[in-house]
């Protein structure tokens, strides 16, 4: 049995099958297909193998998924069966015992959304009808020369859902110790390991010398056997053929090295060959598996950075919810999430580490909108984020979909919740906070709290949830309402640090409601938090006295060392801005200043009637930027400051004064199905809303059907489709059609890289724009 | 030169002191940022009716193909990208400070243009034609995916197509170039 041995032994997997098939053919074909057109030479390979001592063979179909093979002679089953049959054959003909088969799970070769086409959900049932295939005939699963971990996470949930066989994961590594996505090896480690996976490892793209560091790294990331499969050197062409720079002897000395640290799982990748193998089993085979074992960290990672919870206070960002906050809840209610995100954005420039995404309100569709705000944040963010709600459908829908480890806030003692929180904590590897409350009635000391803690805690570890994956929350109590009760939150705080594993965060500003000069007090019990233990402080990372008073502690317990943070903050040079305060809104608009211009508006308003300000200064000054630019004596970097600095002003008369009906509009603007360019639908986005136009952006790739709903839900006074490439003109040619189905549908404009008005006649649209400024015109006109 | 193909991206055709200084700032960021990869590789041409590409399965039968590499008995397959990092950026930007999105977008195209530009001028050749890319002259760009999985694209350096044949990260060219020995 493999997992008898697994972590115990040294075990050889064999080395590449791909480079070796390619030697008999052209290059581009599949080589998943020699299962089905030779499989006498696939067999003989493996036989090669074996008779090396390989412990592992893996079946010939990296390639094999239903977007590589669409259009191949075979079906995705055929190949697949084939593939394993030849396999299983080769190891009957070889007849030994202890020998076993591993079923290669290769990349799909498309980009995951946001940044390729490809669902999460889409990426799982291709991985998924392969592990349906093969779960009954193969010993283990590898999915290896991952580059993207997200694509990687589908893969994982794909075999665990589907079978209960050992999963390896693998992925490729830059010599930057990054992947081609930015994973770097701590996040990789980290999401494998929680995860579930048995094994994880590195192979491909580079030599064994190239990914020392890596390894190493690697084998202090995680306490699981590690797997190493590198190339045989860096590769070179020659006379139309790929060949590796790295002989046997270098390889196996350098590997051998690695089984002496401690990797347990040794074969090769591309350029290697049965006689590597040979020589790798001779080196390594009979070495003594000796692996110290890691501190187990408290560790929340995105795809590309992981945050650890415990060696120094840790800020979440806490900006991040409607409660108490009416324009955060607005926003959230209008599906204005460019707001939410602006959000996400300014707490990450303060100095969050992590943030909370809170979107529970009246009106708004957690299940739904949480995922969506997550992965937007994800978009633009690179923090890890925590999840918060109360709504547990919402929570396991955004633990699926989240890239990387996130944090669930929160369980707490009460058995139902616990219930359901801690099998998606256990499924999605996350870590969680543990509210130390489990009734209506609130723990009344530290006692109190640690016994639910404790609760807690014995609970999670029925799931095999760690104490590390755990980070009590003991509650802050008002100051205001329960004095006495404030410093049996900083006991419990430090007490359940001294008896467990777990790390303690508190939402610190609860302690200074309902008093005057909040900050003060914020700041004090702060500090008093952090001296008694507490790692994650959930705060206003915009308020920065608190970021100023963790800074100190940091100096004052020897977390800066040399205070070399702390010296750097204080004496921040700040730049000269240049002295703007004399120019009038108009120059204001015209130079682009986007930070003056809120200020400036302000000041008119109180002399200034807001429509005479939009009518007299607003729309003047940005009709004589339209013009500079037509006349080419600006350009298009220009206008957008112009555009932008508008907008800004605009938000600040709406806000005092003019309520939402009266906002001219609204506009939809979409990039139809097809096409993932958008940045001219967002310049178009800018200018519209700069001159006071609701617009509801539907984003990019959109379906048909997609903006006949939006057209229903939104009733808009005009329709923007925007298309960069030819081939995807065809989407808004049935796009159009489709509108054009409805009574008395709005106008319809479509503009882009490849259109011309003459085009935009044959495909039935109504108006045809060539930029921003024109839409704007066109639109004045028609509405 | 990347600067004055920004500029060209940009359609700044008369002296703009203002725009020159943010594509200086935004260059600087783009050079940090970027993790540029390109694959280059050569291959002898069978050129008759159509024109194959030896030992590999890519055949070329349009018109702009035929005439482009007419008379030429070799070609280079280029795939090349800036990595996603600049993708992240722009859509960072494009939140944050639309205007400097726009001049990062065409900078990052310039600078990938460079980029390959000056690989391509590795291989010092002295009868060469241009970088035909797949879209070019109305032809296909089913062509983006054969190239892609002969060079092994996907999988060496991250470039990887949608359904509809665009690339991504975004930042990336796909080409062939015809030489003489």
């Amino acid at each position: 049995m493999l997992k008898e041995i697994l972590g115990k032994k040294i075990i050889i997997f064999d080395g590449a099958l791909g480079t070796m098939l390619q030697e008999k053919q052209k290059l581009g074909q599949d080589t998943s297909l020699v299962s089905i057109e030779d499989p006498d030479f696939l067999e003989a390979i493996h036989l090669k193998y074996l008779e090396a001592n390989a412990d592992v063979i893996t079946t010939n179909t990296f390639g094999a998924n239903s977007y590589k093979l669409e259009s191949a002679k075979y079906t995705l089953t055929e190949v697949i069966n084939a593939s394993i049959d030849v396999a299983k054959s080769a190891l009957s003909k070889y007849n030994k015992k202890d020998k076993f088969l591993a079923y290669d799970i290769g990349p799909i070769g498309q980009l995951l959304k946001p940044f390729g086409a490809l669902e999460f959900d889409e990426a799982y049932l291709m991985f998924k009808e392969q592990v349906l295939l093969a779960k009954d005939k193969v010993d283990l699963f590898i999915i290896e020369t991952m580059s993207d971990v997200y694509e990687l996470k589908a893969a994982i949930l794909a075999v665990k859902e589907n079978s209960s066989l050992p999963v390896f994961s693998s992925m490729s590594f830059e010599s930057d110790e990054r992947t081609l996505m930015g994973t770097d090896v701590e996040s990789y480690a980290n999401i494998a390991t929680n995860l579930g996976v048995d094994a994880v490892g590195v192979n491909c793209s580079l030599g064994p010398k190239e990914l020392k560091k890596i390894v190493f790294k690697l084998l202090k990331s995680t306490n699981l056997p590690i797997l190493v499969q590198p190339n045989a050197g860096l590769p070179c062409f020659k006379d139309g053929k790929t060949c590796y720079n790295v002989g046997i002897d270098e390889y196996v000395k350098i590997m051998e090295e690695f089984a002496l640290a401690g990797v347990s799982i040794v074969g090769g990748c591309c350029g290697t060959n049965p006689e590597y193998i040979k020589k790798l089993s001779e080196k390594c085979k009979n070495i003594k598996l000796i692996r110290p074992k890691n501190l187990v960290k408290t560790k929340a990672s995105s795809s590309q950075m992981t945050i650890e919870i415990g060696e120094r206070p840790i800020v979440c960002g806490e900006r991040v919810n409607p409660t108490g906050k009416k324009l955060l809840r607005e926003a959230l209610q209008n599906q204005d999430f460019d707001y939410v995100i602006h959000e996400a954005i300014s707490q990450e420039k303060a100095g969050a580490n992590i943030l909370d995404v809170n979107v529970g309100a009246s009106g708004i569709d957690e299940i739904s909108t949480l995922p969506k705000v997550m992965k937007l944040i994800q978009e633009v963010v690179m923090l890890p984020l925590q999840l918060d709600s109360a709504n547990y459908e919402a929570l396991e829908k955004s633990a699926r979909y989240y890239n990387g480890i996130p944090i669930i806030n929160s369980v707490n003692g009460k058995q139902e919740s616990m219930d359901k929180v801690f099998p998606i904590v256990k499924k999605y590897g996350t870590l969680v906070i543990a509210l130390t409350l489990d009734g209506s009635d609130l723990p009344k000391n530290a006692f109190e709290r640690e016994l639910i803690a404790e609760k807690i805690i014995t609970e999670a570890k029925k799931y095999d949830i760690p104490e590390e994956r755990i980070i009590v929350d003991c509650l802050v109590l008002t100051a205001s309402a329960q004095q006495a009760e404030v410093i049996e939150t900083l006991n419990a705080v430090r007490n359940i640090k001294a008896k467990y594993k777990v790390k303690t965060a508190l939402g610190i500003s609860n302690v200074s409601f309902g008093l005057p000069n909040r900050n003060l007090l914020n700041k004090t019990f702060l500090v008093s938090a952090l001296a008694n233990s507490l790692d994650l402080a959930i705060i206003n990372p915009l308020d920065n006295e608190m970021m100023d008073a963790i800074s100190a502690f940091n100096v004052l317990y020897n977390k800066d060392l040399n205070a070399s943070e702390y010296i750097a903050k204080q004496t921040n040079e700040i730049m000269e801005k240049k002295d703007n305060s004399n120019l009038s809104l108009y120059e204001i608009i015209k130079q682009g200043l986007k930070e003056e211009a809120s200020k400036s508006v302000k000041e008119l308003l109180k002399t200034m009637a807001p429509l005479d300000i939009i009518n007299e200064i607003l729309i003047k000054a940005l009709d004589e930027i339209g013009s500079l630019y037509e006349s080419k004596k600006i350009f298009l970097p220009q206008l957008i400051l112009s555009a932008e600095a508008t907008k800004e002003a605009f938000a600040v008369i709406q806000k005092e004064f003019v309520s939402k009906d009266e906002k001219k509009g609204p506009i939809i603007l979409v990039t139809v199905e097809g096409d993932i360019h958008d940045i001219g639908k967002n310049i178009v986005k800018v200018v519209l809303e700069s001159y006071g136009y609701k617009v509801i952006d539907l984003g990019k790739d959109v379906k048909a059907e997609k903006v006949i709903e939006a057209y229903k839900t939104y009733k808009p006074k005009a329709i923007g489709l925007s298309a960069l490439m030819t081939t995807t003109v065809e989407s808004m040619k049935k796009t159009i059609f489709m509108l054009k189905q409805i009574k008395d549908v709005c106008p319809i404009i479509v503009g882009g890289a490849v259109l011309t008005s003459e085009y935009a006649k044959e495909i039935n649209a109504d108006h045809y724009c060539k930029d921003a400024i024109s839409t704007v015109k066109l639109l004045e006109k028609i509405l | 030169m990347i600067k004055k193909r920004a500029l060209a991206y940009l359609k700044v055709n008369s002296k703009s002191i203002e725009t020159e200084k943010m594509i200086d700032e935004v260059l600087e960021e783009v050079e940090k940022i970027a993790r540029p990869k390109i694959i280059i590789k050569s291959f002898d041409l069978d050129i008759s009716d159509k024109i194959t590409i030896v030992n590999t399965n890519i055949e070329l039968t349009e018109k702009p193909y035929l005439k482009l590499l007419e008379g030429y008995s070799n070609c280079l397959l280029v795939a090349v990208t800036l990595g996603f990092e600049i993708d992240q950026k722009i859509k960072l930007y494009q939140q944050i400070d639309m205007s400097k999105a726009v001049v990062f977008d065409a900078v990052s195209s310039a600078y990938v243009e460079e980029f390959a530009d000056n690989e391509e001028a590795k291989f010092n050749l002295e009868t060469r034609t241009y970088r035909f890319c797949p879209g070019y002259q109305h032809t296909s760009l089913m062509l983006n995916k054969d190239i892609i999985k002969v060079l092994q694209a996907d999988k060496k350096i991250g470039i990887s197509l949608s359904k509809d044949f665009l690339m991504t990260p975004l930042k990336s060219m796909v080409g062939i170039i015809g030489y003489k020995q």
